[in-house]
């Protein structure tokens, strides 16, 4: 019953985050998000329809849809990139080179394990798999936040949202996904409660954060600038102001 | 293929990176809600100086500890050297803050530079890591030891500090030249 309701309660907040991301068009300054929480809507839609009528192909739709979602999820970790780094191309160099190393630090991982047992691939399941990218993902993640840390990259409230809610989502994926192969019988019904629960929980951080467009604070020197010209042409009007009485007394005189 | 212990430690330092960035954006909100305030702020940091050489060689300076040592009051003794003690860990303060200011505004300047060097900047970081640490041993060792004993120490920092500093500083400057050519992508 209480499995029921948060499961009910997640396509109801999907479909909320969906209809405010349309009303405030926040859907197009972060397409990808948009995309990510459509994908799942009609996944959770998709599932619920397999799992009724036809049961059989329920655990290969599962893992295909599980797969699709691992994939779109890097999508969006690259527009946390593009959209927080868009006015900073310092940082963002930095970005590109820190994400750069943390996916050569895992391939090169991948490809040494391939090397000591090549069958690690084959007998390897969908879950580990699933679970090796999401791990792949949380380095993405802290090392993009590290950076942002470090930088004082200013964020605003939707682009905040985003990030912490699809952070934590990842951290708990991780620990989820380790933790079911490990635990008994008696912890899988816990977990399985505790999953779509803390889902559900970050759907509402989602949906408090992206209720209403919110803008991002600007950098400095681009205000300094504008400020700056401002003032520049507050002074030169003074000036040609002054100049054209001189003329004009000229002129009279 | 990764372990359970390396899924968790990835998933702990994400929670962890994740907490601690939060609460530096909340602690940072009223600051950048007010341009004015910030501008306040940047304007303060300039006037922040680090002492100059003369007066930290005084302060960490035996001369005067053996001048109220000749007085033989040891009432008086131990009020100078509590005094003393007391300004050179405001030194050691004030020295870290201004370190600490000095790499905010680098940080801020770099973050909008295109042509941002990687090495350039991990050994900024990393002069800026060693300068940290020499405030902190220093603060320790002055709270253990008094000013006194660690004169040459304190003397070795802050030219260290003075150079980093003005290594920085000038760095800075030069980036901020070049802005108004990088400032057309913005």
């Amino acid at each position: 019953m209480l499995g029921q309701s948060i499961w009910w309660g997640c396509i109801v907040f999907e479909t909320l985050l969906l209809v405010r991301g349309v009303a405030g068009r926040l859907w197009a300054r972060y397409p990808i998000f948009y995309t990510y929480i459509l994908f799942v809507w009609l996944q959770s839609l998709l599932r619920f329809f397999v799992f009724h009528s036809r049961p059989q192909y329920y655990s290969a739709i599962y893992w295909i849809t599980e797969g699709l979602g691992v994939l779109v999820g890097c999508a969006v970790v690259f527009e946390i990139y593009r959209v927080g780094l868009a006015s900073y191309p310092g940082t963002a160099r930095m970005a590109r080179n820190l994400l750069g190393f943390v996916f050569v630090l895992a391939f090169t991982k991948a490809l040494v394990d391939t090397w000591n047992d090549p069958q690690w691939w084959l007998i390897s399941t969908t879950m580990d798999l699933e679970r090796v990218l999401r791990i792949v993902q949380a380095l993405a993640i802290a090392a993009l936040v590290l950076l942002f840390f470090f930088y004082s990259i200013p964020f605003g409230r939707n682009l905040r949202g985003v990030l912490l809610g699809y952070g934590l989502f990842i951290a708990e994926s991780v620990i989820w996904l380790t933790l079911v192969p490990l635990a008994g019988e008696k912890f899988h019904h816990f977990w399985y409660q505790l999953h779509p629960a803390s889902y559900f929980a970050i759907l509402g951080v989602w949906l408090v954060q992206l209720w209403s467009y919110a803008p991002k604070p600007e950098p400095k020197t681009a205000v300094c600038l504008e400020h700056e010209y401002q003032k520049i042409a507050s002074v030169t009007s003074q000036r040609l102001r002054e100049a054209r009485g001189y003329l004009v007394k000229a002129v009279r005189s | 293929m990764i372990g359970v212990w390396g899924a968790f430690a990835g998933a702990l330092v994400l929670l962890l990176v994740l907490l601690a960035w939060v609460r530096a954006e909340a602690s940072s909100k009223d600051s950048r809600s007010d341009w004015g305030a910030a501008d306040q702020e940047q304007s303060e940091g300039e006037n922040v100086e680090a002492c100059s050489p003369e007066i930290v060689s005084q302060l960490f300076s035996a001369a005067d500890s053996k001048f109220i040592s000749g007085l033989e009051s040891p009432g008086l003794e131990n009020l100078f050297r509590r005094e003393r003690t007391a300004v050179a860990l405001h030194w050691v303060q004030e020295t870290s803050a201004f370190i600490s200011k000095v790499m905010r505004r680098h940080l801020e300047a770099s973050r909008l530079r295109a042509d941002l060097e990687i090495a350039t900047e991990a050994r900024i970081f990393l002069q800026y890591a060693r300068l940290k640490l020499y405030c902190g041993i220093l603060f320790v060792l002055i709270g253990l030891l008094g000013p006194q004993r660690l004169a040459g120490t304190a003397l070795h920092a802050e030219r260290f500090i003075q150079r980093v500093g003005e290594g920085l500083v000038e760095f800075q400057s030069a980036a901020q030249l070049r802005e108004p050519e990088g400032s057309e992508s913005l």
